[in-house]
């Protein structure tokens, strides 16, 4: 079975205005639904765990100011939390400046099996994926998750990084290619190690 | 290298992939570039394992939502006034000069104490403000804000007329304590007789040069020995919890009652049953610790789903602690039937498309999450008016019928952007195949096809 998340506008827009008008079920029930989504955005682009954590939770705090504010979000709310979750993201590199890429924690999938060798395989190609994410230039990265992380729309993930979609279009292409070739030199550096 | 027509045959794969096709379905619409997507799309889907561990993300949510409602419980910020618009015309301006004024002014007397010139407009502003909102919350900030004052007025020493409200917390001989200010209650003052230790009271004083504040009227709001309600002075917390004891009832953001003795105030509570900060418990326990399941009082509990109030949100499911969203059961309706959900359906579009509103939907069939929709699941839906290829209401079984029923369904059914998905699907890849390839646990076969030159099966579940 798939899960799939689509955009349901219709009923992310009710819930929307029922936040802006002080529904806290509501609000709730929006960190509910996009904590995770907006977790694991900012986290395959920081590396450090409890970073992360504290960048996507004030990405919600920010909606709350917002709601309070004159400038809440009208309409595709999750569009807008990808883009403070990124401002953020931008705001973190700035500040902090050098940007690892090496430490190769514990990210180990969540595996049903128990195969000690398959797990092996799977978290080193799990690591080798990410890490060669990380290789790649910030926009790549960005599109890439965009579109096939999160499985954002052509349209959407144009809203958020702020280009037309053409743009997105051909960026996407590359950065796939790209990906494609890091992997391959990740996966020798692996073999020689 | 990269042509038009190739980005669009990549970009376009992009979505049938992630509207749950196969990369064996791009290969068929797009033979021509075959070659080079195939090995594109395959390192596109690395990136979809590569979500946090679900126990990371739970771990982060859980601390992320303390982070959340500690910026909820954050006080308003202060309500800008209108801005000046200088193209009105002069009559129009001559108002909005007056208003300005008035508004202005009354930013001034915010900060301004009882005695001092302004103060009575600041209690204007202030009466306007609440008469506006009608926010028990507000009401509540502003007595906390009087209470301030008072304070401050005793600390210097100034004499001036106050009015406040609070519980009576000790009583001993003339001297009372409410909520946290001690006040001088002479025997022959208006209305001090009965009032008991527990009572919330409006009180009419004055502050002394001595720094005392002497009561001259004091007014039974509420006695003690009833159902206490949540008070926006937070009195029944025990005294020895914060030194500012009504910031905690200023911070409900969802309705709560006032202090004032309206007894229909009682309905407004049942409204808000998620406030379970245990801070409160010690009065409102009755009404709020209560998960809010098959109480058959009168007044009506949100999550009782055969009641006539559709509105999703009551449902308050997404609150983590003891409220149970199970109490719903399925129920179907004389002339509705199963229907079983595909890639593309959403649920507001399928209620739209069957005349129904989303909220039926939901409630019908026990749905809290109306974003979240597994492919398929069997929904209760009205019968379709035009078509008969639905599946019957006693559908248990997924075959190839259906497989057949339900791209007809696409065409019909679903206006959605989604709804070529299954077009091309045809014969050799069914529904199974799609399954297999987004979640990794079952091993099907097609999996060698989708995964080659990556890890097979490589699974964390993409749950997300």
């Amino acid at each position: 079975m798939i899960i799939i998340v689509l955009p349901d506008i219709p009923a992310e827009d009710r819930l929307l205005a029922l936040a802006r008008q002080g529904d806290r079920d509501a609000l709730m029930r929006i960190y509910e639904s996009y904590f995770a989504p907006i977790y694991n955005f900012i986290r395959l682009r920081v590396n450090d765990r409890d970073q992360a954590e504290d960048l996507a939770s004030e990405v919600f705090v920010k909606l709350v100011e917002s709601l309070r504010g004159r400038n809440a979000p009208q309409h595709s709310l999750r569009g807008w939390l990808f883009r403070v979750a990124r401002n953020q993201l931008n705001d973190h590199y700035g500040r902090t400046r050098h940007f690892s890429t090496e430490a190769l924690e514990e990210w180990v999938p969540a595996s049903t099996d128990t195969d000690p060798e398959v797990q092996f395989i799977q978290t080193m190609s799990v690591e080798r994926a990410r890490r060669a994410l990380r290789l790649l230039a910030p926009d790549q990265q960005e599109v890439l998750i965009l579109r096939f992380g999160q499985s954002l729309s052509l349209q959407e993930t144009a809203d958020i990084m702020g280009r037309n979609i053409a743009a997105i279009k051909s960026l996407q292409f590359r950065a796939t290619a790209t990906l494609r070739q890091v992997l391959g030199e990740v996966q020798q550096e692996y073999g020689r190690g | 290298m990269a042509n038009q027509d190739f980005l669009n045959a990549f970009n376009d794969s992009v979505d049938r992939i992630n509207a749950g096709q196969t990369v064996e379905d791009c290969m068929r619409l797009y033979p021509r570039h075959a070659a080079v997507l195939r090995p594109l799309l395959e390192t596109g889907r690395l990136i979809d394992r590569l979500s946090a561990p679900s126990l990371e993300v739970e771990q982060a949510k859980t601390r992320g939502r303390m982070r959340l409602e500690e910026a909820l419980r954050a006080p308003l910020p202060q309500k800008r006034t209108t801005p000046f618009r200088p193209y009105l015309n002069l009559a129009a301006a001559v108002l909005v000069i007056v208003f300005v004024a008035t508004f202005g002014a009354g930013n001034a007397a915010q900060s301004s104490l009882p005695g001092d010139t302004l103060y009575g407009l600041k209690q204007i502003t202030e009466g306007v403000q609440l008469s506006l909102s009608g926010d028990p919350a507000l009401r509540a900030s502003f007595n906390e804000r009087r209470q301030d004052e008072i304070k401050q007025i005793l600390a210097m020493n100034r004499v001036a007329d106050v009015a406040f409200e609070g519980t009576v917390t000790v009583i001993t001989g003339t001297t009372w304590l409410v909520d946290e200010l001690p006040l001088q209650v002479a025997e022959q003052t208006a209305g001090a007789a009965g009032i008991a230790p527990g009572d919330v009271v409006r009180v009419v004083a004055a502050t002394t040069s001595g720094g005392e504040l002497k009561a001259s009227e004091i007014t039974l709001i509420e006695t003690g020995d009833q159902p206490p309600l949540p008070t926006p002075s937070a009195t029944l917390i025990p005294p020895s919890s914060t030194p500012r004891p009504t910031e905690t009832a200023t911070l409900t953001p969802t309705p709560s009652p006032t202090v004032t003795n309206e007894p229909d105030a009682t309905a407004t509570i049942t409204a808000a049953p998620t406030q379970t900060r245990p801070v409160v418990a010690v009065g409102t326990a009755t009404m709020t610790a209560q998960p809010p399941t098959a109480v058959p009082s009168a007044t009506p509990r949100p999550t009782r789903a055969p009641s006539q109030t559709p509105l999703p949100t009551r449902t308050a499911t997404l609150i983590p602690t003891p409220i149970s969203p199970t109490v719903c059961a399925t129920m179907q309706p004389s002339n509705w039937n199963g229907y079983r959900v595909q890639v593309g359906d959403t649920l507001s579009g399928l209620a739209a498309n069957r005349g129904i509103t989303l909220e039926q939907l939901m409630q019908i069939n026990c749905l809290t999450d109306p974003r979240f929709i597994v492919v398929g699941d069997l929904l209760i839906l009205p019968r379709a008016s035009s078509t008969a290829t639905h599946i019957p209401d006693d559908a248990g079984t997924i075959g190839t019928q259906e497989d057949n029923g339900s791209s007809n369904d696409n065409s019909n059914d679903t206006s959605s952007d989604n709804s070529s998905v299954d077009d091309n699907g045809g014969g050799s890849s069914n529904d199974n195949s799609n399954d297999n390839s987004g979640v990794d646990d079952s091993g099907g076969t097609d999996n060698s096809n989708d995964n080659s030159g990556v890890d097979d099966n490589g699974g964390h579940g993409s749950d997300g």
